[in-house]
């Protein structure tokens, strides 16, 4: 076993006998209780739509491992579209694609005014890991079939696109 | 930049009332940042101290059960760099070279950290021993541990050898103080203004972000893209523009210091606790019995 490796075991212990440390300790949980003023409300018919539309690009780009792929543009925008183009030529790499549907638990969106964030907890248990070449399922392990995702949408070139991804845990 | 503010009148007396904080620091570094609750936690030497104490249990437990070769890692220092955090981002470096990446998780996927056939090291690593470190094959593998491995592996084992005669320290209260003072920070009306102005920052630089806690849960590629760099450097531009560090740290000392008054006999005793486990670390790095 090399030292990295070693090292992480180690980490994994030592944290049951260390106790946190001296200095300015900022817990990166995710939170979004700062400013706090917010609440949920149902999707607007518009960014209902756009969400389900930019859904629907990504499952097809994702079947494809297509980071080109015209609809996935036409429904994200940077800096998200380049975190999933970067994402699907890594998958393309690996000749991967993720085929199958996903579940949506939606639970509202957030108005900002110019734009909108829209939660949902998204069941991936159905979407799965495929060899492009084979097309035989590839083994995984599900750590969180569950996600609660944030997902921003802002209006660009005329078009409500989304533009951060956020995973915010596992759903309530 | 400094300044002075002051708590409403109206709230003086509320348990949650915000608190008078005085003159705002310009702060410049996270990590160097002392605070009240500080002394009744374990310090990195201590910590490192602790670590190191653990580790030569586990390299003693792992040589009895048959692993003669085994030797503990070297007790490196914390990692204390500057980090992404709720209340900012203040390396422009780290920002230009790894956005809200961690650095040292960006350098392990770099080609010079992989071997000839491509895979990374830890690809090496020895499934038996991992075995015998954690009591359980690690996954994917049906590697079995030495018969003589102690229930939960050596590392639980020198967990429990370690924690022999000491007081518990499973829920330390400086820890809770310490969270529940970071969540009535967030919620700080003076934390709340300059995180408004951090935002406007933001989208003044192109950018759509509510807080700085918003880039820690995005999704990000596995490697910084260029528009994440971009980002991040906006952040620390964004972040020192608005001193939002100094108001979330005046703001926080001012809980601590309100927290250590109110909790002083508790929190000295935690400290207690602490120092015996400092203590034994010590005896053990020494060469004395565990």
């Amino acid at each position: 076993m090399n030292r990295h490796d070693r090292r992480a075991w180690i980490l994994v212990a030592a944290a049951l006998v260390a106790i946190c440390g001296a200095t300015l300790v900022i817990h990166n949980r995710a939170a979004v209780s700062a400013p706090a003023a917010d609440r949920l409300v149902p999707l607007s018919a518009e960014v209902h739509t756009a969400y389900h539309e930019f859904w629907a690009a990504w499952l097809a780009a994702s079947a494809r491992s297509d980071p080109d792929l015209p609809a996935l543009s036409a429904r994200a925008a940077n800096p998200y579209l380049e975190v999933l183009r970067a994402n699907l030529d890594a998958s393309r790499q690996q000749n991967r694609v993720v085929k199958g549907t996903v579940g949506h638990g939606i639970r509202g969106m957030y108005d900002f005014g110019s734009w909108y964030r829209v939660v949902d907890c998204v069941d991936v248990t159905q979407w799965t890991i495929y060899d492009r070449a084979t097309e035989r399922r590839i083994k995984q392990a599900l750590e969180r079939p569950n996600q609660l995702g944030a997902t921003t949408f802002e209006r660009v070139d005329g078009t409500w696109k989304a533009t951060h991804g956020q995973i915010l845990g596992e759903c309530p | 930049m400094t300044g002075s503010l002051a708590a409403c009148d109206g709230s003086r007396n509320s348990v949650a009332a915000e608190p008078s904080i005085g003159v705002v620091p310009t702060v410049t570094s996270f990590v160097t940042q002392a605070l009240p609750l500080d002394r009744y936690q374990a310090s990195v030497e201590e910590n490192r101290t602790i670590r190191m104490a653990h580790d030569i249990l586990i390299r003693d437990c792992m040589r009895r059960i048959g692993f003669s070769d085994y030797t503990e890692p070297s007790a490196e220092n914390e990692h204390l760099a500057e980090k992404p955090t709720k209340f900012g981002f203040l390396d422009e470096g780290r920002a230009a070279n790894a956005g809200f990446h961690d650095p040292q998780a960006v350098d392990r996927q770099s080609p010079a950290h992989q071997d000839a056939s491509g895979a990374s090291d830890s690809a090496t690593s020895n499934p038996v021993e991992i075995a015998a470190l954690a009591g359980a094959a690690p996954p994917g593998t049906d590697a079995t541990a030495p018969a003589a491995t102690p229930p939960g592996g050596c590392t639980a084992a020198a967990t429990r050898l370690f924690r022999e005669g000491l007081r518990s320290d499973d829920r330390p209260l400086a820890a809770d103080l310490q969270a529940a003072a970071e969540e009535r920070t967030l919620a700080d009306s003076r934390v709340i203004t300059a995180t408004r102005s951090w935002a406007a920052c933001m989208r003044r630089a192109g950018y759509t972000y509510r807080t700085p806690a918003d880039p820690l849960t995005e999704q990000w590629a596995a490697r910084p893209t260029p528009t994440e760099i971009a980002i991040a450097k906006a952040d620390v531009v964004c972040t020192r523009e608005t001193n939002l560090p100094g108001i979330a740290v005046a703001v926080m000392a001012a809980i601590q210091r309100e927290q250590v008054a109110t909790h002083r006999a508790a929190l000295e005793t935690g400290r207690s606790v602490i120092d015996e486990y400092v203590r034994k670390a010590r005896t053990i790095i020494d060469g004395g019995s565990g």
